[in-house]
This record gives structure tokens, sequence and C-alpha cells, in this order.
């Protein structure tokens, strides 16, 4: 792992991989799509709106990924001081932020047809919006400080301490008794869905994955070209 | 589609608006930033092979 740490090492990997992960997201999300709206059959109890769980329950599962990569990285910072690890939480947290969003956009109107309501504040509802709360703290803290260095740390702390809330949004559907539903697919028996259902959730769940890579790499290379012209722009002034 | 069909159409739309915004901004981030680089490196090159000319007339 710490030989890719190495940004020119990261840079040369990145360059090969992106075209096969933005390749494959957009194949992904065209036939989750075409079979989660128009292929799968409605739910017998949710009828035509579990096609909105082919986008929510995606979403869903990378804003916790997310996030759980960000604390990573966060902690490989602050124990390694490896710049990489550093700019890749930075470049996590908007993602993650997004796909939060996404959750919780879906989660209501999703909610609205099927509950009667466009939010209720349960534990799972009230933890994921936390956890966008998180997201965009770190977003802000970042970049609160006018040496890049302090602000990294502040956020990566608060990354690992926010980290607490990831175990609570999984559990929170078995610890506590919400409106939201318990876990249909992460069971220890199996899955509680329909392979014709199951087949567009996981197509668009690594279309989601893909796209999170394909923008992460980006993300890690436009920061990484910031920092070589702040150089080259200091050696100049200097 | 039954008469759900707006909330779903709204989902995906909304879920298509940010993730499109995500890698557009993105893309739109490193478009600029590596147009810089490449104006800088482009400006040091010209400003060493100037150098090197002067060097070598003096």
């Amino acid at each position: 792992m710490h030989k890719f740490a190495n940004p020119a090492r990261f840079t040369k990997l990145a360059t090969k991989v992106l075209p096969w992960t933005s390749s494959f997201a957009a194949v992904c999300f065209l036939f989750g799509l075409y079979f989660g709206i128009f292929d799968s059959p409605a739910d017998y109890q949710q009828g035509e709106t579990v096609r909105i769980m082919y986008v929510h329950v995606p979403a869903a599962w990378m804003s916790l990924f997310t996030y759980s990569l960000m604390a990573a990285a966060s902690a490989s910072f602050l124990i390694w001081k490896h710049s990489l690890a550093d700019i890749a939480a930075r470049s996590l947290a908007p993602i993650g932020a997004a796909f939060t969003a996404v959750t919780l956009i879906t989660g209501a109107l999703w909610g609205q047809p099927m509950w009667g309501t466009w939010w209720v504040w349960d534990a799972r509802l009230t933890s994921v919006l936390v956890l966008f709360f998180l997201y965009l703290g770190y977003m802000v803290l970042v970049n609160a400080f006018d040496d890049p260095e302090k602000g990294s740390k502040a956020a990566a702390v608060l990354a690992l301490i926010g980290f607490v809330n990831v175990p609570i949004i999984k559990f929170s559907v078995d610890w506590w008794n919400t409106l939201h539903q318990p876990a249909s697919l992460s069971r220890l028996d199996a899955p509680a869905i329909d392979i014709s259902m199951l087949a567009p959730l996981l197509l668009m769940a690594l279309g989601f994955k893909l796209f999170l890579i394909s923008i992460l790499i980006v993300k890690m290379r436009t920061i990484l070209i910031e920092k070589r012209i702040q150089a080259k722009q200091l050696l100049k002034s200097g | 589609m039954d008469m759900y069909g707006q909330f779903i159409w709204t989902a995906y739309g909304a879920t298509a608006i940010l993730l499109v915004t995500l890698l557009a901004y993105s893309l739109f981030r490193y478009r600029i930033a590596q147009r810089q680089l490449d104006e800088l490196v482009k400006n040091d090159r010209e400003q060493g092979k100037k150098t090197f000319k002067v060097e070598k007339d003096s």
C-alpha cells in the first residue's frame, strides 16, 4: 500500500485505470437503469416505487463506503504523514457528500408515497443526516486554516471521530425501533430479494462504485497538479 | 408506471443532476489546472532557452 503513496507512481497507475473504470461505470449504469426502470417487476407491497431503491440503496452503500475510505485515508495521513492519503481524503469528501445527498433526496421521494411523509426523525434517517453534516464539516474544516497542513490534521481528526457514526447507521435499524426497514441484502441468511430485483440493484451498485473510483482519480490528479503549480509559483517568487 | 411515476422520475432526475454536476465540476477543475500547468511549463521552457542564449552570447 505504501508503494502507491508516491504521487508519480499514483499518476502513472491512475492514467491506466481511469479509462477502464469510467467506461465500465457507464456500461453498468446503462444496463442497471434499463433493468431497473423497464425490465424488473413491481414489488407486491411497494408497487412501482420500488424502482427508487435502485438508486437509493447503492447511494446509501456508497455514502458509508466513501466515509470509511475517508476515515482510513485520514488515519493513514495522521500516522504515516502520507500527503497522498490527505489528498485522497480531501477528494473523497465532496463525492461522499453527493452520495449522501442522493440517499436523503431519493429516500424522501420514496418515503412520501410509502410512509405518507417526506421525513421522520428516526435513528436511520437522523444518523444519515449526521453523516451528511460530517462530510460538510470536513470540507469546511479542511479549508478553514491559512496553513493547509493544520487544516488537513483538524479535518482528519474530525473524520476519525465521525467514523463512530458509520456502525450506528448500519445497525440503527436493529438497535432501535425505526420506521426504516431492516437490511434486506446484507443478512447472514439468504438475501430477502428476488434475483430479478437483485440484478439491477447490484449493477447500479457496481456502477456507483466505479463512478466513485473514476471521480476520485480525477479529483486526486487535479489536487496533485494544483500542488505542482503552487510549487512552481513559489520557486519563481522565491 | 402508476400514479407514483412523478416520484420515481424525480428521484432518478435528482440523482442524475447531482452526479453529472459532480462529474462536470471535477473535469472542469482538472482541465483548468492542467492548462495552467502546461502554460507554466511552456513559460519555464522559453525562459530557460532565453537564459541559455544570454549565457552563451556572453
